[in-house]
């Protein structure tokens, strides 16, 4: 672990600036972090502890939509009545992730912006391609874990358990920068390795997740959030599912949100298992051929392919479920 | 085995409680033999300046240190009763202790206090040793028990959870149950990791075990822990002074071999290898 300091600014404009300069890193619950530090991924020379910013840590509703800062707890998250209410899956996935000590410690812009899992980054002997090598290790090796989906050239998942109920959710990421505010949907916010393997999302130097942003969900939306994981206790899905649905008074499906995660380099929304559903009435059937349609990309690598199974039903109960129907599968 | 002129007894040996609950056991076995309540034995472990004493491991560290210290204890109290007979005016062969106190055999109410005792000790303390004589021939000394396990398997995603298991054990004479309970507890816990989670995973190509944290190399959690009973059958023994036998590994290596045979039982099929995890179960149940 290398000598660092720490520097603790008070606007979001003096954290932006430091964040900005060479050697710089952003502390927040810090229970990514200091991982990454130990394990050399990171080295920086200064901490910048986001933790003294105003206004970060809260949630609040405005007109139905609801703003939850980069400095919320999970344990908060996990527990606010507003969210369990409006958005059950958010919640759930924020109770699901770790153990109660870290989620009393983890904050939403933490679990968003943690780096993978895989074993080979994580690795300080292992000079892999996210870490500017030459080559995955995992896509030919030990790769249990690893995508099913959208991979190459690097085949991490994403780990966040937040950012699945999020998009499922369509909720906006705001960053505030050297050269101002944005407000990125998150679903667009997540990068493929594809277009670049260093990175997993499109924060740019400088720049800081500031809020994430819920739009008020319709009347008769009903979500739920789904985790397959080997152990009960602290352990990363194998698989998860978020999903919103709105069903009319006949059971037809209005809308459908469905996104899987630890399944691929970013969360993966399924359009193909959405367009199944929409239109339709809500059955085991009809939910059993979303989750088919959600894993037709799937090209599992050598020790994977179990996840595609586990994917699929997971994805016809979270359909089930959400719609409020009894799984005869 | 030492006696201390305020009236307590010391225990020391080159043994260590890694959480099995030695210790308190060797206490209670010196406070037994010495007819003293519990809180006036103290047992000193962990150093090597004390008499040597086998690893912990092998589930022997109960069954090897008991004898010895209450042979200790034994020797310990002869040298009480020698001082305690002119006091008594008895021979020492006719002495007994009893609930504290040191008294004459066939005439109880002729009595003086361990504590009365002990202040007329010469020097600072009197001591005795003891050692661990070979097992008396002639006696069974392997341990025996049985187990059982009911799983739950969710067919489709192929993850188990444990809800009961069962543990039927002899382990000889049980000093303490509170601490052989906890045994079996911990033993079960590691055997559920045994049977679901821990594997060692090397990259041949890298050279590399890939899973060498405590986040990647999977151990129970208190949510993986089932409704676990522990049940003890102390079969007599003459093997030792204590008739003590192991316990620890007996509970832990049951474990994973009545969790396959559960899975089995739930699955329709056996899965060969360990630990038993979701792709290994659908795999063998065709799913992958």
């Amino acid at each position: 672990m290398n000598r660092f300091s720490v520097v603790a600014p008070t606007d979001v404009a003096h954290a932006s600036k430091l964040l900005a300069t060479r050697g710089h890193v952003a502390l927040a619950g810090g229970v990514d972090l200091i991982d990454l530090i130990k394990q050399e991924i990171v080295e920086p020379a200064h901490l910048v502890n986001l933790k003294a910013l105003k206004g970060m840590d809260r949630i609040e509703s405005d007109e139905g939509e609801v703003r939850i800062g980069a400095l919320v707890k999970l344990h908060q998250v996990a527990t606010d009545p507003t969210i369990r209410r409006q958005y059950t899956a958010v919640a759930d996935a924020a109770g699901e992730a770790a153990t109660p000590q870290i989620r009393n410690l983890a904050t939403v812009g933490g679990n968003l912006l943690q780096r993978p899992r895989c074993w080979y980054f994580r690795n300080p002997d292992v000079d892999c391609l996210k870490k500017g090598g030459l080559r995955c290790y995992a896509k030919d090796g030990l790769n249990r874990y690893h995508a099913i989906i959208g991979g190459g050239p690097s085949y991490i998942v994403h780990p966040s358990n937040l950012a699945p109920a999020f998009i499922a959710f369509g909720a906006n990421a705001r960053i505030v920068g050297p050269s101002g505010e944005r407000t990125v949907q998150l679903e667009q916010f997540f990068v493929l390795p594809k277009s670049d393997p260093l990175r997993e999302n499109l924060l740019e130097p400088g720049e800081i997740l500031t809020d994430v942003v819920i739009p008020a969900p319709t009347r008769a939306a009903r979500s739920i959030y789904l985790e397959a994981r080997e152990k009960q206790s602290f352990d990363w899905p194998l698989v998860s599912v978020a999903a919103v649905i709105a069903t009319d008074g006949s059971q037809v499906v209005r809308e459908a949100r469905l996104v899987m995660g630890a399944v691929a380099p970013i969360p993966w929304r399924s359009p193909e298992a959405e367009n199944t559903l929409i239109g339709a009435r809500l059955d085991s059937n009809i939910a059993a051929r979303a989750a088919e349609a959600a894993l037709k990309p799937a090209t599992p690598l050598a020790q994977n392919a179990y996840k595609v199974p586990i994917a699929k039903a997971l994805m016809r109960r979270a359909v089930l479920r959400a719609g409020g129907i009894e799984d005869t599968a | 085995m030492i006696a201390f002129r305020d009236g307590h007894a010391e225990v020391r040996i080159g043994t260590q409680d890694i959480g099995t609950g030695t210790r308190t056991i060797l206490a209670m076995v010196a406070a037994e033999e010495l007819c003293l309540p519990l809180a006036r034995v103290n047992a000193e472990i962990g150093d090597t300046r004390y008499l040597y004493s086998v690893p912990s491991g092998g589930s022997g560290t109960a069954p090897s240190n008991t004898p010895a210290v209450r042979q200790a204890a034994a020797h310990l109290r002869r040298k009480l009763f020698r001082m305690a007979a002119p006091m008594l005016g008895a021979d020492p062969g006719d002495l007994e202790a009893h609930d504290g106190a040191i008294r004459v055999r066939f005439e109880p109410s002729r009595a003086v206090s361990f504590a009365d005792v002990c202040r007329r000790i010469p020097a600072d303390s009197l001591s005795a040793e003891g050692e661990r004589v070979p097992n008396y021939e002639g006696f069974r000394h392997d341990q025996a028990g049985c187990q059982f396990a009911e799983v739950e398997v969710d067919s489709e995603t192929g993850i188990i959870r444990v809800l009961n298991v069962v543990a039927v054990h002899d382990a000889g004479r049980i000093i303490d149950p509170l601490t052989a309970r906890s045994q079996i507890n911990g033993g079960v816990i590691m055997g559920i990791g045994f049977a679901l989670f821990e594997e060692r995973r090397l990259d041949p190509r890298v050279g590399l075990m890939v899973n060498p944290t405590m986040d990647d190399y999977k151990l129970p959690g208190p949510l993986d822990v089932p409704e676990i009973t522990a049940l003890f059958v102390e079969v007599a023994n003459g093997l030792s002074n204590t008739g003590v036998l192991g316990l620890g590994e007996a509970a832990h290596v049951a474990t994973a071999a009545a969790m396959g045979c559960a899975v089995y039982d739930a699955i329709g099929v056996p899965v060969r290898s360990l630990p038993i995890t979701p792709d290994r179960v659908l795999a063998a149940m065709g799913k992958v």
